[in-house]
């Protein structure tokens, strides 16, 4: 799971931003040519931001889903490989060309009214994706007292374990927000500094593993044993690889970092954060689950928590690698989200809406569905967030070939551009609908949220043009 | 984010920030070889995470 989302959140929204990342300057204006870095900026940065604690959810959960070792080796690689294409070949070159936020492009084609509601939306999926993090952190409070003093959640779990595991939520929650409040430059720099040593404990958790189950035979260890229901094919693991952060490439979220880059190539440094933190990172921690499954014989539909499952491969040093991860991602996300709040609710104060966020993250942190189905809620995330960046496609490559406006609420000055609206929100709950997320399903049939981002986007960008095309046709015959 | 100007603590912060990464990882390889027992490997590790947060602020300073 990406972490870098919070340094989008709120652009456009909130004048002053306090971050001190790429993107957080020249908001309403083209990134200047004295602004602009070469590669090396952005394959750090890349590398750190992808390396988070929810990784350590992401690779148990293929095992629980019985996905087979070809899968996961090649299956990850192709989809990692495809999410990295296509942030160099569509986010980059637009990024390069337009130089601007997500959030100023969208205001300029969708109308600063829409762009409020696209915040809304981004806030509270942060909220959530925070308080993933903050369940994933909580995991690792546990192995810090006697055994049993707090239960700790599995994958069947939605509900809160007991008092202690929610005034651990509470705790580690209040002192996000907390720093929050303060803003997160130090958090920022932390993650920073985090990131190479971060990466080597996943690392070390699997060598550690191959080390205890006395092989390193990996493909044989990732092998389902015979019999395993395969809740996850071939496909829906490229799927998730390539779209985990669908929001950020075809969505387009990423303008506000790769605004920056010199040349689109910067869109390769995307390949340090999927292969690392996608690819090494999520097969580690699987590793992790399948020793407890074959030597602890814990059942794999269950799963076992991360804090103990890292306490046991590598001690105080893995916990404090969970803290960290879910601490550095969750924290500015919840900074962000309270931005987004902010300008949601413009009289609300920057204290209060934070605390707001927080408040929420927590609530959400202590019942550990989210965290429990992060695959279904990425899947989610990227399906109503995707869409924005079929319309920028389109604006980008294809407006004056199919004789639409470009920039056309900053030429009519409307606050929301109704084709945009109408474009955007009807294949998102069409797709939606075929979920098992969705409370009512007419198909008859379920989808993983996890294929939708791509048709949804297209979807959108067509229903754009012919929405588009029909609305000036209304306008000139109104003429 | 770049590395920024070299100051007199740079290379000594680099010294110990390297030590500090091969201690995370050289140690599960030897338990991984049979050559360390595990709760060695362990306290190696955090030591190693502690010299590392020593060490990378003044080793990988951010513009």
């Amino acid at each position: 799971m990406t972490s870098h989302e919070y340094e989008h959140a709120g652009q456009g929204m909130v004048d002053e931003v306090e971050s001190p990342a790429v993107g957080s300057e020249y908001e309403r204006e083209r990134v200047p040519e004295s602004a602009l870095k070469g590669p090396s900026a952005f394959w750090g940065m890349y590398a750190g931001e992808h390396t988070a604690g929810t990784e350590f959810m992401i690779g148990p959960l293929f095992v629980k889903w019985g996905a087979d070792a070809f899968s996961l080796i090649v299956g990850l690689l192709i989809g990692n490989l495809l999410a990295v294409l296509t942030w160099r070949y569509l986010t980059a070159p637009i990024a390069c060309s337009e130089r601007l936020t997500l959030y100023y492009k969208m205001e300029k084609i969708a109308g600063r009214g829409l762009v409020t509601v696209y915040n809304l939306a981004n806030g509270l999926l942060f909220c959530f994706l925070a308080g993933s993090m903050i369940t994933v952190s909580a995991t690792a409070v546990g192995p810090f007292f006697p055994a049993g003093t707090i239960a700790m959640p599995t994958f069947s779990s939605t509900m809160p374990t007991g008092p202690a595991w929610i005034a651990s939520c509470i705790v580690i929650g209040a002192a996000m927000t907390f720093v929050a409040l303060k803003g997160y430059d130090v958090v920022a720099l932390v993650g920073h500094y985090s990131a190479p040593w971060m990466f080597l404990i996943f690392l070390a958790c699997a060598v550690v593993t191959l080390g205890k189950l006395g092989t390193t035979d990996v493909w044989a260890l990732l092998t389902p044993p015979p019999g395993t229901e395969q809740s996850i094919s071939f496909v829906g693991i490229v799927l998730f690889a390539w779209f985990c952060n669908a929001a950020m490439h075809i969505g387009m979220a990423d303008l506000s970092v790769l605004r920056f880059a010199k040349k689109p190539s910067a869109g390769w440094a995307s390949a340090a954060g999927m292969f690392l933190g996608h690819y090494v990172a999520w097969i580690c921690a699987a590793l992790l689950l399948i020793y407890w499954v074959k030597e602890k014989g814990v059942n794999p539909q269950e799963g076992k928590d991360p804090g103990t499952m890292v306490n046991d491969a590598v001690g105080w040093a893995g916990l404090v690698c969970i803290i960290i991860a879910g601490w550095t991602t969750a924290n500015p996300t919840i900074y962000r989200a309270g931005l987004a709040f902010q300008g949601v609710l413009p009289g609300l104060s920057r204290t209060g809406a934070t605390l707001l966020a927080g408040a929420v993250c927590i609530a959400a942190g202590i019942f550990p569905a989210f965290a429990m189905r992060l695959l279904d809620f990425v899947g989610v995330y990227g399906t109503i967030l995707a869409p924005v960046g079929g319309l920028i496609v389109v604006d980008h490559f294809l407006a004056d070939l199919v004789g639409i406006d470009r920039d056309p609420a900053a030429k009519s000055g409307e606050s929301v551009n109704m084709a945009v609206l109408i474009a955007w929100l009807v294949p998102v709950l069409i797709g939606l609908s075929m979920t098992a997320v969705s409370p009512v399903n007419p198909w008859g049939f379920e989808v993983p949220p996890w294929y939708l981002p791509l048709p949804c986007t297209m979807a959108c960008g067509i229903l754009y043009i012919l929405l588009s095309k029909f609305a000036s046709g209304r306008a000139a015959a109104a003429a | 984010m770049t590395t920024s100007e070299k100051s007199p603590s740079h290379t000594p912060a680099k010294v110990v920030g390297l030590a500090a990464l091969a201690g995370t990882i050289l140690p599960p390889v030897a338990f991984l070889c049979g050559v360390m027992p595990l709760d060695t490997v362990k306290g190696i590790m955090l030591v190693s995470t502690i010299l590392w947060f020593v060490a990378a602020p003044w080793w990988m300073k951010v513009d």
